[in-house]
């Protein structure tokens, strides 16, 4: 299918998802209201601390702000765009890969697409809230805040579609698989300048959280193209090598023999 | 802590909870009943293992055999009123259908004005004044700072209040699950 095919599939698939996820406004509402006062908490935890410590390796709570609104922001996208995701181990193992399969759209992208979740407008709210309250509003910064959170989608989009087709050599392991990705969310809140050594290596590799949050801080704070293109190339290069992972496990795929009607 | 409150959610969603109701037994009671048996089998397991490890990289214990005694005691009695508010996250099921959402600020107000991940004494005034109205503090910070230095009267001033939050907690769940019964019967069950 060529890319721009895929493109176009992508958000109408995607307008139906909304929509169908926020057919239940007062659920919507609730959820979203919860996760905007959920990151909330989280996030005063950093006020409280920036108020007896000024700064952490020349971080300040500025940076801060900056790097939550890019991971709240980021996973939220992912949530909204491909709700379906922390559901794929389970599909896979199940062998309910077959009604995706047998039609001709990109089945990477369907299967992932095929689901909305309303909770990630609750971490977007959040993001433009911290973009408010840490006055983060030059030009300048709120494009590169755009383009981060972007490249953070792709980061956390690949390393979940990388997690969940683990299943596909390793068997039944989705909870590991979920943990891995939470693991990522939750080191992507903080700053990775406090890891050194093999630690930080980890962090832009197996964990790839400072290419979520610190890079993207690091450019904003000190702007170079060098950078700008060290974040798109790393993201890009992660959801490359998702999409490799997924396709070379689909190969081991067997199917459940379930029959499955999609509406 | 057994994440009780899921299983009410379960319960609910799935419409178990019909089948359950008719039983000669409490609902509440059969599940803190099951959620207090899962905490001590988790306390001895997970007690013993963190124990142990502590022990071993310390290198002695720093409790004395009283200390010690009184921490289990607190421990258990904070608990079990963690668990009669995990249950009233769990009941808030009847009229959110999912709990994951409340339960989520739950927990971070739990980090956060119980003191778990940053101290309380760092905190601004304010926010300290605003903890000490909430549960939060004596269910985790506060209780755990007394091993540091075990006042007589710190002790009974944390038994007092969790004893008091104890008697809201429970008397508000109670009054929410009768609440919530007859939507589920306006519902038919």
């Amino acid at each position: 299918m060529p890319p721009l095919k895929n493109i176009t599939f992508f958000f109408n698939l995607l307008k139906v998802s909304i929509k169908e996820s926020i057919t239940n406004r007062r659920t919507f509402l609730v959820q979203a209201s919860m996760m905007v006062l959920n990151n909330l908490i989280f996030f005063t935890l950093w006020w409280i601390f920036f108020r007896q410590f000024h700064d952490i390796n020349g971080w300040t709570i500025r940076d801060l702000y900056v790097m939550s609104a890019i991971g709240f922001g980021a996973y939220g996208v992912m949530q909204v765009c491909f709700g379906e995701l922390e559901y794929l181990s389970r599909i896979i193992l199940r062998g309910d890969l077959d009604p995706f399969m047998t039609q001709p759209k990109s089945l990477l992208i369907h299967l992932i697409a095929s689901r909305s979740l309303a909770i990630g407008w609750g971490d977007i709210f959040t993001a433009v809230l911290l973009i408010i309250l840490g006055d983060l509003t030059a030009p300048l910064t709120i494009l590169l805040i755009i383009t981060s959170i972007f490249t953070g989608f792709l980061v956390y989009s690949a390393i979940g579609i990388i997690a969940h087709s683990l299943v596909f050599w390793l068997g039944s392991v989705e909870n590991l698989c979920q943990k891995y990705c939470d693991s990522l969310l939750l080191f992507s809140l903080y700053p990775s300048n406090i890891y050194s050594g093999g630690l930080q290596v980890i962090m832009f590799t197996v964990i790839p959280a400072g290419i979520i949050g610190y890079l993207p801080v690091e450019t904003i704070r000190n702007f170079t193209w060098a950078k700008l293109l060290i974040l798109l190339g790393s993201s890009i290069g992660f959801m490359v090598l998702a999409f490799y992972i997924f396709y070379a496990g689909l190969k081991r795929y067997q199917s459940g023999n379930h029959f499955v009607t999609r509406l | 802590m057994p994440r009780v409150q899921f299983n009410i959610e379960h319960d609910l969603r799935s419409g178990r909870l019909a089948y359950l109701l008719p039983r000669p037994i409490s609902y509440l009671g059969s599940i803190f009943a099951e959620g207090a048996g899962t905490l001590l089998l988790n306390l001895i397991i997970l007690g013993t293992v963190g124990f142990s490890f502590t022990w071993f990289c310390v290198g002695s214990v720093p409790l004395s055999p009283t200390a010690f005694l009184q921490a289990i005691t607190l421990g258990f009695l904070a608990a079990f009123v963690w668990l009669i508010f995990q249950m009233l996250v769990g009941v808030s099921a009847f009229w959110l259908q999912e709990v994951w959402s409340f339960n989520w600020v739950w927990e971070k107000l739990l980090f956060v004005l119980g003191g778990l991940i940053l101290p309380l004494s760092i905190y601004p005034p304010w926010l300290q004044t605003l903890a000490s109205f909430t549960p939060f503090p004596s269910l985790l910070g506060q209780r755990s700072g007394l091993v540091f230095g075990n006042d007589t009267g710190d002790i009974l001033w944390i038994i007092v209040t969790l004893s008091l939050w104890g008697i809201v907690s429970l008397t508000t769940l109670l009054y929410l699950y009768k609440k919530g019964l007859r939507i589920l019967n306006i519902g038919g069950g």
